[in-house]
């Protein structure tokens, strides 16, 4: 197990590529044909600059984007990741993406040590400058959503301080209701060196983005080094990626497409930026099968360990006026059927009905024949979503409890922090192991709730990260190298694939007062019910025998507040003293008694006033 | 309460309560049949409106050209119905996704205690997922048709057409990419237990008595589902249909959303078989003619808790459901699947518009036509009319039933303890006593059951109906046959009844009341027939009078207020005459659903069997006990 949980800790550090120049800018494209007729699109623009921004403050920026590295620079930030995504990476149907994201927005990010600021001041503000920035509710995020993930978000990049790698210094958050449009794609592109004026970015275009099938957007920076192995310095890595994934199948009625169907642009030129420019199109077997055509050919196929690529230099393809259109053309026609789901996928949902309690279940299926799979799974759930840890239960199909090495649960406070729950699980090979945890909804404030508080409250989706035994199924080896090219060649490590999956985010329904009408009707009817009980009460409790004197007057109390005619007020006590002596002789109950509180001290039972009148009777005799 | 603390104004209202309960009872009585009429009149109800914004019915361009494709998918299916035993799950699996949906089946089987031996139910559910590309799988739309074979499809109307015409919809839907929220096309089998199987495994809730295989497919939280019952092409008018299990209804939104789309595609929308009213008919005497007996259908329905077509299954999961049945026409030429298709086609659009929920609008409502509504604000009315009359008598019973002897003596002290206070020690025992009997009777079914059906040879609903008529008859004669106490005083075997029939009233008034803000139509219904006959009962001494108030009251007991119930539907619905015919097709009507509540609160949680165990059998055998209290001087 340790093994595992050190694979996943630093297995980025492996990856790390040697960069020679000052600074770099690689744009590349992979289109992937999916089975059943999707088609995905990755786009992928990384900057390495051999710089560390911290160490100086005076930097010139080149190729990389200065409004980020002014962030980073002003916040300690040692590693950053957002995404803003739309739809959901089907895994069961996709196999894995370059690079995973959950439906809304997330962001995390590992803080570098810093005397003057602490974590948390330095990751509010970082929320806001990107807030800002993509122009996303990232400013949503505070300590009601933000979480210290121990096992399942560790540094991505290099490294050098094992200090630096204690959860003290990682903060995460996801807002899984956030949408994203082209409000956010707009300030995204303007961080390429190229903007969208030239290259592979002048394939952005926001309608036929937007109606796909899924839609992620995401920056990564993170520090590798520059040279491997020796790794004496270190350089900033910045990677901007955009998935797209289409079905050219139902718009258009066809299985080919060419970049102008999927993307409603042709090519016109590379990024004179960039110091590389390439279409990659997987046409590994396991994704096409030899019936499909290419037009034109393209530059260069690689095929390695059962991937075949075939790539396109744009620069030269684009020289001159040539337009570059790529056209893939399928022998057959489509007929769609059942796919073969990847190793590990996962499926989460919502366990029960009714607004009082609820569970939260989630079917992880291991399709692997032979080979048991660790994997690690974290949810993040909000304050209200009041989870209880004593009933988490992991079964297999066949009803026998599953045993999670290792459990790292951080209860919830009210309005203060989330839940968060992360389980290192084995799953046996060929299974399908069910987690369930029982949680209970909170009752809000009335003004907690939002204004469109009956379409449910967004829970977001729980994160599987796991090391692969191969990379069958995954759209490349592993992206975090210099080029998608070689990540794709990239022979699979011997430590496995390294990847996340995020499950379903959930739609919660919270008990909710109904602010309409009916809410005052119930207001309304229960005061009169309480009314007529009152009275009815009453009249059937209440056995009222004497008959009081009329009260004294507003006016004559107000006199013997005054203290005027103040003697005749004590004449009257006194001979109403009287009175009651030789009335309380004849015992007539319907004669009067004249107290001065009259019937209120009499309480609730007729019985009780009868005693004290007794006892007022005995002392006037 | 400075009234209520006077002694005068106690005296005054007592002396009032005591003075006009009778005339007062009697006129509420009729007040509220009057009540009833006048809100079901065109007059008083009101017109529908669509109160959610975002649904926008029928704004769109639609969509839909042709239904060029359903003939042959529905020509198939009843070649396939032929061939096969069971249902073609898959040839239906295959067709979802030759459409290119995610295709997903379950396997369900049922066994309960009340299953003859060799009828083991087992069938599969066929669905399918149109994953909405603007949203990440969180909220979902089902679109379901029941599959039926055989003598089902026989009593309730063929459905392939209606499989049909939701592939040939699937096709369209899937090309769209304006989808934001999840299609679950859904095929099952076995009519409700099918849906129960599928819903409880959809919201991993376990049963012990339905087992199925768990899902591997789902989308998020289910806001509405539509469920289409097509038995041709040539359709004569939808029926919709709303009410649900336990009486519950779907948001008044839906159906009115549902209505507008059928009149804009030509399509007529009739509810209880009765269609949108013309002016003409409105105007004629306000329309009561033709409202009152919708409405009366609508409340029988709702009052017998039972599930009107799979939708109301779904309610129970707070899920918004109707069914679209069709009524073939009859006719040999038209056909209407291409604007059905267009209605359907329009109620997934505007359910796909909605931003929220189905919150606005009405939940709780009696429709007396397609285009009219009575809000809970105007029903309550009546009934509240025929609970004060149980309340104010119980009140004249209360006042009547204080001992008269309550003065004090001189010194504070009273010779006469037991006569100061009303008789509870009698009257409370009694009424634990009838709620134990109705808790037995409650939990008996699963014991007759299992010790009868072996002795005796019966099948497991007569030994069931056997078993609960034995405890009936039991627990009811115990009282004509019991001794009366001759110690007691006269006045106050007198003072006796009146305590316990008090009690009998009050309760009775509350527990109404409660099952009024559930399902209204069962606590009316109730309450229509049992108040006139509660308010008269009271023990005789005179042999002929307690005979007849004693086959009063049996008339009105939970088993023959069923009868009854049945006998008013046959009545006034199919135009039966009341004859030995009638009466004995009644018998066998009420034989044959006292089983089929039983089972239905097994697999399906009904409640109608726990609340006349529960409440309505105890609430009786009160008034039963107090009109056999014996030894009274008059």
């Amino acid at each position: 197990m340790d093994a595992v949980l050190k694979t996943i800790m630093f297995l980025s550090a492996l990856n790390c590529f040697a960069i020679s120049k000052d600074d770099r800018f690689v744009e590349e494209l992979l289109i992937k044909p999916l089975p059943n007729g999707y088609v995905h699109a990755s786009f992928h623009f990384s900057i390495f600059w051999n710089a560390t921004i911290s160490s100086s403050t005076e930097h010139h920026y080149n190729l990389f984007p200065k409004a980020v590295g002014q962030i980073i620079d002003n916040y300690d930030v040692r590693e950053l990741h957002l995404s803003l995504t739309q739809g959901l990476w089907r895994h069961d149907k996709w196999g894995y993406p370059v690079r995973s994201a959950p439906p809304g927005a997330e962001l995390w990010a590992w803080f570098e040590r810093s005397a003057s600021n602490s974590v948390d001041e330095s990751w509010a503000k970082l929320v806001n400058s990107l807030s800002g920035l993509f122009c996303a509710s990232l400013n949503f995020i505070d300590s009601t959503n933000t979480i210290q993930p121990s096992l399942s978000f560790r540094p991505s990049g290099v490294v050098n301080d094992l200090d630096a790698t204690s959860i003290e210094y990682v903060r995460y958050a996801t807002l899984p209701r956030e949408n994203v449009c082209t409000e956010n794609l707009t300030p995204w592109k303007k961080l390429l060196p190229c903007d969208s004026k030239a290259g592979l970015s002048t394939l952005f275009n926001a309608i036929r983005l937007y109606n796909a099938h899924y839609h992620a957007l995401t920056i990564d920076l993170q520090p590798v080094c520059q040279s491997f192995p020796e790794c004496t310095s270190t350089a900033l890595h910045l990677t901007q990626s955009m998935s797209v994934v289409f079905r050219p199948t139902l718009s258009s009625g066809q299985r080919q497409w060419t970049l102008y169907s999927l993307f409603g642009n042709r090519l016109k030129s590379a990024c004179p930026l960039a110091s590389e420019s390439f279409i990659h199109i997987d046409i590994s077997n396991e994704s096409v099968s030899d019936d499909y055509t290419l037009t034109p050919s393209p530059s260069v196929v690689t095929s390695t360990g059962g991937r075949k690529v075939a790539s396109y230099n744009v620069a030269d393809l684009t020289a001159g006026q040539n337009s570059l259109n790529i056209h893939f053309n399928w022998d057959e026609d489509m007929t769609y059927g059942k796919t073969k789901p990847p190793v590990l996928h996962a499926h989460r949902f919502m366990a029960g009905y009714g607004q009082e309690k609820g569970g939260i279940t989630c079917m992880i299926y291991n399709n692997h024949p032979s080979q048991a799979l660790d994997v690690v799974y974290m949810e993040s759930l909000p304050w209200y979503v009041r989870l209880y840890l004593h009933t988490l239960k992991i079964q297999t199909e066949d009803g026998s409890d599953i045993k999670p090495d290792v459990i790292k649960y951080t209860p919830g406070k009210d309005r203060k922090r989330p839940y968060m729950l992360e389980l290192m699980i084995g799953l046996p090979p060929a299974s399908v192991i069910t987690i369930n945890i029982q949680f209970e909804r909170a009752f809000l404030k009335w003004t907690e709730y939002p204004p469109d508080a009956n379409i449910g409250f967004y829970l977001g989706s729980a994160v599987i990260s796991a090391v692969l035994p191969s990379s069958a199924n995954a759209s490349v080896g592993d992206y975090k190298t210099v080029s998608l090219l070689s990540s794709l060649n990239a022979k699979s490590p011997t430590s496995g694939y390294f990847t996340r999956i995020y499950t379903e985010p959930l739609l919660l329904q919270l008990p909710l007062p109904d602010f309409s009408m009916p809410y005052n009707v119930i207001c309304l009817v229960c005061t009169v019910f309480a009314i007529a009980f009152g009275s009815i009460h009453n009249l059937t409790t209440r056995r009222l025998d004497y008959e009081k004197e009329a009260k004294p007057g507003l006016l004559s109390k107000l006199k013997s507040f005054l203290g005027i005619g103040k003697k005749k007020s004590t004449d009257s006590k006194v001979e109403s003293g009287e009175k009651k002596g030789e009335k309380a002789e004849d015992k007539k109950s319907d004669d009067g008694i004249s107290k001065e509180d009259g019937i209120s001290k009499e309480g609730a039972s007729g019985d009780a006033g009868r005693t004290e009148e007794d006892r007022e009777n005995k002392k006037n005799d | 309460m400075g009234l209520m603390t006077s002694p005068k104004a106690q005296k005054v209202i007592s002396s009032f309560v005591l003075k006009s309960y009778r005339p007062l009872g009697i006129l509420l009585y009729l007040g509220a049949f009057v009540a009833i009429l006048i809100v079901s009149s065109n007059q008083f109800s009101a017109n529908t409106y669509i109160s959610e914004n975002a649904l926008l019915p029928g704004l769109v361009d639609r969509q839909y050209k042709s239904a060029h494709d359903v003939a042959g998918y529905s020509e198939h299916l009843d070649t396939l119905k032929d061939l096969e035993g069971g249902i073609p799950s898959a040839w239906l699996e295959e067709k979802f996704q030759e459409i290119g949906l995610d295709t997903y089946s379950q396997n369900f089987s049922v066994s309960h205690p009340f299953q003859e031996a060799d009828g083991k139910l087992t069938g599969i559910n066929v669905f399918a997922i149109l994953r909405a590309p603007r949203i990440a799988g969180t909220e979902a739309v089902v679109f379901s048709v029941p599959y039926r074979q055989g003598q089902t499809e026989i009593d309730l109307g063929s459905t392939s057409h209606g499989i049909a015409l939701m592939f040939s919809l699937a096709k369209l839907f899937i090309q769209q990419t304006y989808w934001s929220k999840d299609i679950i096309f859904l095929i099952v089998d076995k009519e409700n237990i099918g849906a129960q199987a599928w819903l409880e495994a959809y919201h991993e809730v376990s049963s012990d008595y339905i087992h199925r295989s768990p899902l591997h497919g789902r989308s998020g939280a289910i806001m509405a589902a539509v469920n289409l019952e097509m038995p041709d092409k040539r359709v004569d008018h939808l029926d919709i249909r709303i009410e649900g299990l336990n009486g519950q209804l779907p948001n008044l939104d839906l159906f009115n959303m549902v209505v507008k789309l059928c009149h804009k595609e030509g399509v007529q929308p009739t509810f209880h078989g009765e269609g949108s009213l013309s002016y003409h008919q409105l105007q004629e005497f306000f329309g009561i003619k033709y409202t009152s007996k919708t409405m009366l259908s609508n409340m029988l329905r709702q009052a017998s808790g039972k599930p009107y077509g799979i939708h109301g299954l779904f309610l129970r999961y707070g899920v918004p459901a109707i069914t679209l049945h069709g009524q073939p026409s009859g006719s040999t030429y038209g056909d209407q699947t291409y604007s059905v298709g267009c209605v359907m086609e329009g109620i997934f659009r505007s359910i796909n518009n909605l931003l929220e929920r189905f919150h606005q609008s009405f939940f709780f409502y009696v429709l007396p036509e397609t285009r009219k509504y009575v809000s809970i604000g105007l029903y309550m009315i009546p009934v509240g009319m025929l609970l004060v009359i149980p309340t104010l008598q119980g009140l004249a019973l209360w006042f009547l039933s204080e001992p008269k002897n309550s003065k004090p003596d001189k010194d504070g002290t009273s010779s006469q303890s037991n006569d100061k206070f009303r008789q509870h020690h009698y009257a409370i025992p009694t009424f634990i006593g009838v709620h134990v009997c109705g808790v037995l009777l409650y939990l008996s079914p699963e014991f007759f059951v299992s010790s009868f059906s072996s002795y005796f040879g019966l099948s497991s609903g007569e030994a069931l109906v056997t078993g609960l008529a034995a405890v009936f008859t039991g627990i009811t004669l115990l009282q004509v046959f019991n001794k009366s106490d001759q110690q007691e005083v006269e006045d106050n075997q007198e003072k006796k009844w009146m305590l316990l029939k008090c009690y009998a009233l009050v309760w009775q008034a509350i527990s109404l009341l409660a099952l009024s803000m559930i399902n209204f139509s069962l606590a009316f219904l109730v309450a229509i027939f049992t108040i006139p006959v509660f308010a008269v009962c009271r023990p005789y001494n005179n042999f002929i009078f307690s005979v007849l108030n004693k086959l009063m009251l049996l008339l009105v007991s939970p088993p023959l207020l069923l009868c009854l119930l049945i006998a008013a539907h046959d009545i006034i619905f199919k135009g039966h005459s009341i004859s030995l015919n009638t009466i004995a097709n009644v018998g066998s009507v009420a034989m044959g659903s006292i089983p089929s509540a039983v089972i239905d609160q097994y697999l399906f949680n009904d409640w109608t069997f726990a609340v006349v165990t529960l409440v309505l059998f105890p609430s009786w055998q009160m008034f039963w006990i107090s009109s056999s209290v014996k030894g009274l001087d008059n």
